[in-house]
Parts: C-alpha cells; sequence; structure tokens
C-alpha cells in the first residue's frame, strides 16, 4: 500500500469526519495525524478486506470516540451550551448528539454516529461494521434505550437534588 | 435519541457513498445505481464536487505525508491558518468553474489528467493553457477507470524535461479513481513561458529513462512505448 497516496487522496475524508464529529479544529488535526502514523507504524492494519474508504471510516470514528472520552473533551462538550444567538435547529441538536456520544458505550456510539452524522443508510451500516441490517437496528434500538434510562437517571438525579436544597 | 433531521433530501447518497464514488471504489451490489443517482442529482452533484474541492485543497495544502513525525504531535499545524481563505476558494471552485469533467485532459487509451493551482492561499481548477506565477504550486489529479501504471513529465519552456512522478526508477502504479490527487504537489520556479505536463499511462511499470527519451524528441517524431497512452496539459508562466 502507498501510504502517501493514501494521505493524499484520503486524508480529506478523516479530516472532515473528525472535524464533524469533535467540533474542534485542533482535535481534528490530531486525529488526522494520529490515524496516519498508526498507519505508519502497521501498515497491516488495513487487511484489504473492505476498501480503503470504509477502512478510514471505521479508524477515524474509532479515534474520535476515543478523544470524547476523553475527560478533557468530554467536559468541553459537556460545557457548552447553545448560544444565546440564533443557531439552526441541526447545529443544536449537533451539540446535543456530541454530549450523548460522550456516555454511549463505544459500540453503540460508532453506530449512533453513522446513522445520525454520516447518514448513512442501514444497508450501508451494516457494510461499514460488516453485520447484518437486523443487528444494525438492534444496535440502534439499544443505543436509543440506553440514552433514555441515562435521560431518565438525569432527571432523576437533578430532582432529588433541588429535593435536597434547604 | 436526539433527532437530527436528514441534511441532504430523501434517497440522496450519503457522504460515505460519494466518498466511495470519488475513490472509484463503489460497493459491487449499488454502484451503478449511485453512480446513475449522481448522474441526475443537482443536490449530490453539487456535495460531490465540493468533496472533490475539499480533497484536491487537501492534497495541495496538507504537509506531505513524509512530514508526520511520531515526536511532532502539532509540527504541522501552522498551514490550517489558511483555512477561511481556502473555504472561500472552495465556494468560489463550486459556483464560478464548470464541471470537472470540462479541464481534464484525456490520453487516446480515456485515461486523464487535470490539475488544481494554489496562488496565494486560494485554490482553483487549473484547464489547459492556464495562466500561471511563478511559486504557485500544482496539484495533479489522474482519472482512470482501471489500474495503471502512471508516470507524469514535464517539459519546461526551455525545453528542459524532467520526471516529476516518480522522479525516478518505473512507472508508479495507480489504482482506479476519479480525480485521484498525485501522493504530492510541486512549485513553480521562476521559469517564464509555456510548459508541458504529459501523464503517461501505461499497462505495465516502464522505465522513466525510456519516456524521457520519448519526450526529448520533438512532438511530431515523439512515439510513446507501445503499452502507454498520453495525456497533456500545457501551462503558461507570467511574470506576477
Amino acid at each position: 500500500m502507498d501510504l502517501a497516496a493514501v494521505y493524499a487522496a484520503h486524508g480529506h475524508l478523516v479530516l472532515r469526519r473528525a472535524r464533524q464529529i469533535l467540533n474542534d479544529e485542533a482535535e481534528a488535526q490530531d486525529v488526522l495525524q494520529e490515524v496516519f502514523m498508526s498507519l505508519l507504524r502497521d501498515p497491516k492494519q488495513f487487511a484489504g478486506s473492505s476498501s480503503i474508504t470504509t477502512f478510514l471510516y471505521s479508524v477515524s470514528t474509532n479515534r474520535c470516540l476515543n478523544r470524547l472520552r476523553d475527560n478533557k473533551t468530554r467536559q468541553r462538550l459537556l460545557a457548552a451550551r447553545p448560544s444565546t444567538e440564533a443557531v439552526d435547529a441541526r447545529s443544536e441538536h449537533l451539540a446535543q448528539l456530541r454530549q450523548v456520544l460522550t456516555r454511549l458505550p463505544a459500540e453503540l456510539a460508532a453506530v449512533v454516529i453513522y446513522a445520525h452524522l454520516d447518514e448513512m443508510t442501514h444497508e450501508e451500516i451494516a457494510d461499514q461494521l460488516g453485520c447484518s441490517r437486523r443487528q444494525v437496528g438492534n444496535l440502534l434500538e439499544r443505543a436509543a434505550e440506553h440514552w433514555r434510562r441515562q435521560d431518565r437517571q438525569d432527571r432523576q438525579d437533578q430532582q432529588d437534588r433541588q429535593g435536597a436544597r434547604p | 435519541m436526539i433527532d437530527l433531521g436528514r441534511s441532504v433530501p430523501e434517497g440522496c447518497l450519503s457522504d460515505r457513498a460519494l466518498d466511495m464514488l470519488l475513490a472509484g471504489e463503489p460497493p459491487a451490489a449499488r454502484g451503478a445505481e449511485q453512480a446513475a443517482h449522481l448522474a441526475g442529482c443537482a443536490v449530490c452533484q453539487g456535495r460531490y464536487q465540493s468533496l472533490r474541492a475539499g480533497q484536491a485543497a487537501f492534497a495541495l495544502q496538507a504537509p506531505g505525508f513524509h512530514k508526520l513525525a511520531p515526536a511532532a504531535p502539532h509540527r504541522f499545524r501552522w498551514w490550517w491558518t489558511l483555512a477561511p481563505g481556502l473555504a472561500v476558494a472552495v465556494l468560489l471552485l463550486l459556483f464560478v468553474r464548470p464541471g470537472p469533467e470540462a479541464t481534464i485532459e484525456r490520453s487516446k487509451g480515456g485515461d486523464a489528467l487535470g490539475f488544481f493551482v494554489l496562488h496565494e492561499g486560494s485554490v482553483r481548477e487549473g484547464a489547459s493553457g492556464e495562466i500561471v506565477r511563478p511559486g504557485d504550486r500544482l496539484q495533479l489529479v489522474t482519472t482512470t477507470k482501471s489500474p495503471r501504471y502512471l508516470a507524469v513529465l514535464e517539459r519546461d519552456a526551455t525545453g528542459r524535461s524532467s520526471a516529476f512522478f516518480p522522479r525516478e526508477g518505473q512507472a508508479a502504479r495507480r489504482e482506479a479513481g476519479r480525480a485521484v490527487p498525485l501522493p504530492y504537489s510541486f512549485q513553480l520556479d521562476a521559469t517564464i513561458g509555456v510548459g508541458t505536463i504529459y501523464g503517461v499511462f501505461c499497462d505495465r511499470p516502464v522505465e522513466i529513462a525510456l519516456l524521457k527519451q520519448a519526450l526529448e524528441r520533438p512532438d511530431d517524431q515523439r512515439v510513446w512505448p507501445p503499452p502507454c497512452n498520453a495525456a497533456q496539459l500545457r501551462y503558461e508562466t507570467r511574470s506576477p
């Protein structure tokens, strides 16, 4: 594999997705560098069983999820509040979704990224993950259920805190 | 779960599908259907052009792959300071330039050579005959329907010949794809006048020295080695 050619031809998609997922330019650049440095150190991780685009979608998603779990990034996203100025609904929902991603298990967070951020069809997600469309549906249901539980718990915690105030 | 809604109309292609079409690697089962949708959908065409422009801009402005070094995690951030200008350039590229096929020069075998120009921080798509300036950076892109061996050679305004890609050895294998950037770009020196870039597409890895010999012959006597076809692009370097 000619890594320099892969970098020139496909680096843009790694960077674009990292920007979209992380919403931070410096972190997106770090992900770009991590992905290609990792390939440089271990080119065999791209086994050629999928297309290079599929492979890069997968590794960039994983790298971004690692960063979302990083405490600093997580605090940044949780502290982010919608601007008081007019923002479009999608931007606001994107900010909320990034917060959701920090709290979902990695497997579920990845499928949420493919479905909601990348807007892939279930067929594409199945191809991306190497599983069946039914499994994609199950994973998305589990992600939604996980989030509902988390949301209920958050509301309960908030009520408890308010009730505990003198 | 947070409902983002769709950012593109129902039935349109995902970015992943467009990325795969751009890379010349559409899935076997749906590739023809996706290509047909792309051909007939203005929304997806616009998005595809945007991704393609982003790819070219990245290839032009990203640091060379050889500059990625393990011990220097932030060493190449400087070039992202160009990002705002780049964004404007990409938008201009999308709205004021012709489509991707308009400026690509094809060889007799149907393989194509195109280029983008980085001039003072902005990127534009070049066409044969493009006026450029010393110091401009050119990013070449190739379009091939099947894997080919490629050599890119140049004859500058003084008649001097040189191999640009690869610099020596044999023509390098290129996977099939549309507008795939070469691994590196090149910067124009101070030579003023008309230069010609030849993309030589071969069925086997032909020696660069052999191709250079062919290039050094007069235009009307030039014969490329038999398994090769050439596409050529002219550019004119003018004083700043």
